[in-house]
């Protein structure tokens, strides 16, 4: 009988370091949340305004304030289903665009916010903020 | 007495199994947060490669200024406001970017403007950067030089017609960065009794442009001599500003 306690004892101990071990591994692994669609959206959106003024177009529309066309030219280098809002302040941080450059506000389970430094190809340099805003 | 003894090994695979199952929770979880620094890295190197292509934009909108005119301090003047509007620009820590301007015996405060009487002009701006990017884990020392170059080659030749009459044929071929470019404008003139004529004036007058910055003009007049001096300036599709003269030999 003491013989059998003892055992069961071993099994108990033996499935208890089992189920400890298994837990102190999994603790070493860095353990965080899944930020994976946020960071994401921010990489397709930071990536799409480097190519965008790879050749300086994201600069002439702003130089040019041509609001209109800088959304139609957003809609076409961001993904399909991502919403943004776009924002454009001078060197001096006041805003310029005085309409909202959008395709049709910020909807989505995730919401984030970039911003990219501008610098135009022409002879005074002007220097813009543009902060992206992109849902999705 | 079998049955107890299989309640133990029973205890023994169930707990095997939550261990299975903890692990293998464990590294799906691993898995997702290598993507998330995959995506981290991405965004970093797409920020960094940014301030790299608008620095580009600022030694070439410093170039089209000084081209046309514009003081040499210009560029030092557009750097230095990159620099600090760059250090405001980056809200995960610390972005410090430093500019140099390139000095040599051909580069002077960054900027060389070369207009020969060779058949060769070249503009450009060059500058050294150094940009040190800190915080939230990431440590980042980059340098990279910046160097914007216009050039322009005139050749060509003329035959004699007689009296003084010549036809003229000239090439011109424009360069960015040592890559054949397209000119944005260009105004070609011949010195004529000791004044610049505009050809597109003359009947004879035609131009071929290839489409790959070579651009051919000819043309017929009376010019006195026995060479043919011409002057080309030209705007580059970025705007910047570069010109030559040179003398055309018969052909």
């Amino acid at each position: 009988m003491t013989r059998r306690g003892a055992v069961h004892t071993l099994d108990a101990f033996l499935a208890a370091s089992i189920i400890a071990m298994a837990l102190l591994y999994a603790a070493q692994t860095p353990r965080e949340r899944d930020y994976i669609g946020e960071e994401t959206l921010k990489a397709e959106g930071m990536q799409a305004l480097v190519q965008l003024n790879g050749n300086g177009t994201l600069g002439r529309l702003v130089e040019a304030r041509s609001w209109g066309e800088l959304e139609q030219v957003l809609r076409i280098a961001l993904p399909g289903g991502v919403s943004f809002n776009l924002t454009v302040f001078d060197e001096f941080g006041s805003p310029l665009n005085n309409v909202t450059i959008s395709n049709g506000g910020l909807v989505g389970r995730t919401v984030e916010s970039l911003e990219y430094l501008l610098a135009v190809e022409s002879g005074v340099c002007p220097l813009y903020r543009v902060r992206l805003q992109l849902g999705g | 007495m079998l049955t107890k003894r299989r309640k133990g090994q029973v205890l023994v695979v169930a707990a095997l199994a939550i261990a299975l199952t903890i692990l293998t929770t464990q590294a799906y979880v691993y898995e997702l947060n290598n993507m998330k620094i995959s995506s981290e890295h991405g965004l970093l190197s797409d920020y960094i490669l940014g301030i790299k292509q608008e620095s580009r934009h600022v030694v070439t909108a410093s170039l089209v200024n000084v081209s046309h005119g514009g003081a040499a301090s210009n560029f030092e003047a557009n750097l230095e406001r990159w620099e600090v509007f760059v250090a405001g620009g980056y809200s995960l820590g610390r972005c410090d970017l430093n500019a140099t301007l390139a000095s040599s015996t051909t580069y002077s405060d960054g900027i060389r403007l070369d207009w020969g009487a060779n058949g060769s002009g070249v503009s450009s701006a060059c500058a050294d950067f150094a940009l040190n990017l800190g915080g939230r884990g990431v440590e980042v020392d980059w340098g990279f030089t910046v160097n914007m170059t216009s050039r322009v080659e005139v050749s060509g030749s003329y035959d004699d017609l007689g009296d003084d009459s010549k036809q003229v044929s000239v090439s011109v071929n424009l360069e960015n960065e040592g890559a054949s470019a397209l000119a944005g404008t260009i105004v070609l003139e011949y010195l004529k009794s000791g004044s610049w004529e505009d050809p597109k004036n003359l009947g004879s007058y035609a131009k071929l442009d290839s489409g790959n910055g070579t651009y051919r003009y000819t043309f017929i007049d009376t010019i006195p001599g026995t060479f043919v001096r011409v002057r080309v300036r030209v705007n580059d599709l970025r705007g910047v500003f570069v010109e030559t003269e040179t003398s055309l030999p018969s052909g």
